[in-house]
């Protein structure tokens, strides 16, 4: 069990510069996700935990203690790619044991872990199996076995269901809760999907430019994100320019008060799901339909309210068209100030 | 229909070349149970099994061409594989390394022989080096490494061109190698060394083994190098079978053949092996 | 010091091939001298000579073996796109007897067809040992383009299909240029495994037809340092001309340039 630092740590290669700077503590036995868009430094920084990659400048801490002087061999961070990388010239039983045997524990030992390791995984009677005869959920599931082995502090996850069909991804997540729960183990998992990543976490890592942008809880992240790139990552957005002066906020859609000290211009973000449509008279804006979309389980509209462009979505069974006028209800108390 | 013959039928001309090889291996079989109707011979008999397997020069000449299959298989394999573990894992050689090495691969084996002539014998290459490095005092001194019953001028002949050969495959399935099994095998505390004994050397095994497979089953069949520098006693088989098929004696036909029929029969077991063999490597390659 | 090994090792395998181009200008090379006497090339001389008509049956050798390499082109084709694409029954049988020739060995093949040979009129002529020159290339052949195969996938050939191009269209444009460095490998592969077989030549051609191979390895087998080594040189440089040529017409030939449709 460790509780993982990074202070300041720098990665440059020649053409590119992928971590400037990032700063992240992951305390004992959390679950933490990584996520941003493609290049951003995810995969990069988990390798550097790992220590296969070592970082140019910073520090990298387990339990306090500075790990980057130890060798590719001797880290107790496992990383588990979606690439699975099982050995193919090893049973199922010997991927498991691997790093057991590496460590030359004592054959009774090697196999009661094993067996226990191949329960949990609900593997047993595949144990003599190769990789070339597994699906790929099984094969995932080995690899997380073969990481327990040795009972890592840290497990490594990346992106570990990208490649696994969407109905097998929901049974791979309860397995990895499960194992997160019964081992208390610190957890690092790197994720492109938002979803994936509010539902494990303890907290989550919006990363962009090699630097940590936020890092909170799914919910402080999801209603209380620090920038507009934030906001726009995860969820459907409006920004609302405006000013704010004397706790007023003022903007083309109206003025309304804020507990807000600071003043000067400010975007207010307001959330689709926090748009109502409502009938007349509950309404505190009306706009005209400019586009709809249908998608099934909702229906995207675009409305024009003085100049302003809103996007909304609704679950009503509403048909629409374009040029109507419509009543909404914006929640500005779950509004977002950013600056 | 025609959907269905058309892979039969582009299949046809290649299939008709194996017929022939096919029915020569048939012809070889049934000429040694005697039956060769072109001199006359028509009646099937076990006579000439018994012949050759009850003859200790025969048993003499199958175990000498064992040993220097064995023997030049072997070594090739060894040094082979490891000149190509040293390459893989200098990233920086040169690209002349990388070429140069192959030459030994389009030479003929008559010609390999003849190397062996220019450079090993008493009057060759090395022994005059070795004299004017004082190590010997005279031709008499440099050991015979040809014609001799080791059989040594035969191996390092097959060597000679069986090492590139083994560099060659073996590189060329060490590239295929997913280095990211090796980071994970490290990640799991594996070192360098363990990584490359528990991953990669395993991984390659099949390969080199069918590498073997083929060095082993080319020199046993061959007729060319031991025949020019081979021993009188004891001889290899194919040359057994040549001497025995051009013999005047017509009657000594059938046992030539059974000879060949040996060494098939032989050879087919090494291609069980080596399907076995190559099942593995697709397993782990895919 | 790892590196030095392997650098060594690869010196020493190469190092036979210098007194081999020595031999043919070697007037005379007493033990222990370490240097040769050098004189007029004898064996060059010899090569060249009216009388060993040596460089007629060397021609003749090349031709020889670049006919068996068309002809084992042309059947390995059609059978490794076959096995590549299609499925049928039997694949694996068929697989494995076309693998048969590099392991089972040719000397037992040919003594036993030799007696057929003779019977339908094979033996002692070109046909024949034509025929019998197809069987150890097929297996590569068929392997090389085999991998080439299944590298570029069936999708490219049907792609050209779908843009109007009919079969031999397909073949031409598409499927040959890109499997070419597979037929340039095959080629060379068995142009030199042909041009280098003696003893399936000698046994078939029953001495009469007579290729270089079987020029050269009496000479081998007598001893004879300076006129080996010069038939031996003339061997290997007559290999590098033909396999360096074919490459650079094969590649010409097939770039896009040449087509006028």
């Amino acid at each position: 069990m460790a509780d993982i630092k990074l202070i300041s740590v720098y990665k440059r290669y020649e053409t590119e510069s992928v971590l400037n700077g990032l700063s992240i503590h992951v305390n004992n036995g959390e679950y933490v996700s990584l996520i941003g868009v493609s290049g951003c430094g995810k995969t990069t920084t988990l390798k550097i935990i790992a220590g296969l990659i070592k970082p140019c400048s910073g520090q990298v801490l387990f339990n306090n203690i500075n790990t980057s002087k130890l060798s590719e061999n001797e880290s107790r961070a496992v990383i588990v790619d979606q690439n699975v990388l099982l050995f193919p010239h090893m049973t199922v039983e010997r991927n498991i044991n691997f790093g057991l045997r590496i460590r030359r524990v004592c054959k009774e030992k090697i196999k009661e872990k094993t067996e226990k390791l191949l329960k949990m995984i609900q593997l047993s009677e595949h144990k003599n199996k190769f990789p070339s005869e597994l699906s790929g959920g099984q094969m995932q599931r080995v690899a997380i076995a073969r990481a327990m082995a040795i009972d890592p502090e840290v497990l490594l996850l990346d992106e570990p269901f990208s490649k696994l069909d969407i109905s097998l991804r929901e049974d791979m997540r309860k397995f990895i809760k499960e194992v997160h729960e019964n081992h208390k183990i610190t957890i690092i998992m790197v994720t492109h999907d938002k979803e994936e990543a509010f539902l494990m976490s303890d907290r989550v890592a919006f990363m962009d430019n090699g630097r940590i942008e936020q890092y909170d809880t799914p919910e402080n992240i999801y209603r209380r994100p620090s920038s507009m790139k934030v906001a726009r990552f995860f969820g459907h957005c409006n920004f609302i320019e405006g000013k704010v002066e004397n706790s007023v906020f003022t903007s083309k859609l109206g003025n309304y008060s804020v507990d807000e000290k600071k003043e000067g211009k400010a975007t207010l973000l307001i959330r689709s799901e926090q748009i109502k449509i409502v009938n007349e008279g509950e309404q505190n804006i009306t706009g005209t339909v400019t586009d709809y979309r249908y998608a099934g389980e909702k229906t995207y509209l675009k409305l024009d309210s003085n100049g302003v462009t809103l996007r909304i979505h609704t679950i009503e069974d509403v048909k629409y068209r374009l040029r109507d006028t419509i009543h909404i209800k914006i929640d500005y108390k779950k509004g977002v100030l950013l600056w | 229909m025609y959907k269905k013959l058309k892979p039969y039928l582009m299949l046809l001309p290649v299939m008709v070349v194996m017929s022939v090889f096919i029915l020569g291996l048939i012809s070889a079989v049934l000429q040694s149970f005697g039956y060769i109707p072109i001199f006359g011979m028509t009646e099937i008999t076990l006579r000439h099994y018994m012949n050759i397997l009850e003859s200790r020069s025969f048993f003499r000449a199958l175990a000498f061409s064992i040993y220097i299959s064995f023997a030049s298989g072997g070594i090739s394999v060894f040094i082979g594989t490891y000149v190509a573990y040293l390459i893989y894992r200098n990233k920086k050689e040169t690209l002349w390394v990388r070429t140069l090495y192959k030459i030994p691969i389009a030479v003929p084996h008559a010609i390999a022989v003849l190397l062996v002539f220019i450079m090993l014998t008493q009057s060759g290459v090395l022994s005059r080096i070795l004299y004017n490095l004082g190590v010997i005092d005279n031709l008499m001194e440099f050991p015979e490494l040809i014609f001799d019953r080791g059989g040594v001028g035969i191996i390092i002949a097959y060597t000679w061109k069986g090492i590139p050969f083994i560099i060659m495959i073996t590189l060329g399935i060490l590239k295929k190698i997913d280095l990211r099994l090796v980071d994970t095998a490290l990640n799991l505390g594996a070192s360098k060394k363990e990584a490359w004994w528990q991953v990669e050397f395993p991984m390659i095994l099949p390969t080199i083994f069918t590498g073997f497979i083929l060095l082993f089953a080319f020199s046993f069949g061959a007729f060319e190098v031991p025949f020019l520098i081979g021993p009188s006693a004891p001889r290899a088989l194919p040359v057994v079978a040549y001497i025995q098929y051009t013999s005047i004696d017509l009657s000594l036909r059938p046992q030539a053949m059974v000879i060949n029929v040996i060494i098939s029969m032989i050879s087919l077991i090494l291609v069980y092996v080596y399907i076995l063999a190559f099942r593995s490597i697709k397993k782990y390659f895919g | 010091m790892k590196d030095f090994f392997s650098k060594l090792i690869i010196f020493i395998i190469l190092l036979p091939l210098i007194p081999l181009m020595l031999w043919p200008f070697i007037a005379s090379w007493r033990w222990p001298q370490l240097i040769p006497l050098f004189g007029e090339a004898r064996g060059f001389k010899h090569f060249f000579s009216a009388g060993s008509n040596s460089v007629n049956i060397l021609l003749f050798s090349v031709f020889l073996s670049i006919v068996v390499t068309i002809i084992t082109l042309a059947i390995a084709l059609p059978a490794a796109k076959a096995i590549a694409f299609y499925s049928f029954r039997g694949k694996n049988m068929i697989k494995t007897i076309i693998l048969l020739p590099v392991i089972v060995p040719m000397v037992a093949v040919s003594m036993g067809i030799h007696v057929s040979f003779i019977y339908l009129g094979l033996a002692n002529n070109c046909i024949g040992v034509i025929l019998i020159h197809l069987i150890p290339g097929l297996p590569y052949a068929v392997r090389i383009l085999l991998n080439s195969f299944l590298l570029i996938g069936d999708d490219i050939a049907t792609q050209g299909k779908n843009l109007g191009a009919n079969s031999l269209q397909v073949l031409w444009h598409i499927t040959l240029p890109l499997i070419m460095p597979g037929v340039i490998a095959a080629s060379t592969m068995v142009y030199i495994i042909s041009f280098s077989q003696y003893f399936i030549t000698f046994l078939i051609g029953g001495g009469r037809v007579v290729t270089f191979s079987m020029l050269m390895f009496p000479l081998i087998e007598r001893g004879e340092r300076v006129l080996a080594s010069t038939y031996s040189v003339v061997f290997l440089a007559s290999i590098l001309l033909v396999v360096i040529v074919g490459d650079k017409a094969m590649k010409g030939f097939f770039s896009d340039s040449n087509f006028l449709v």
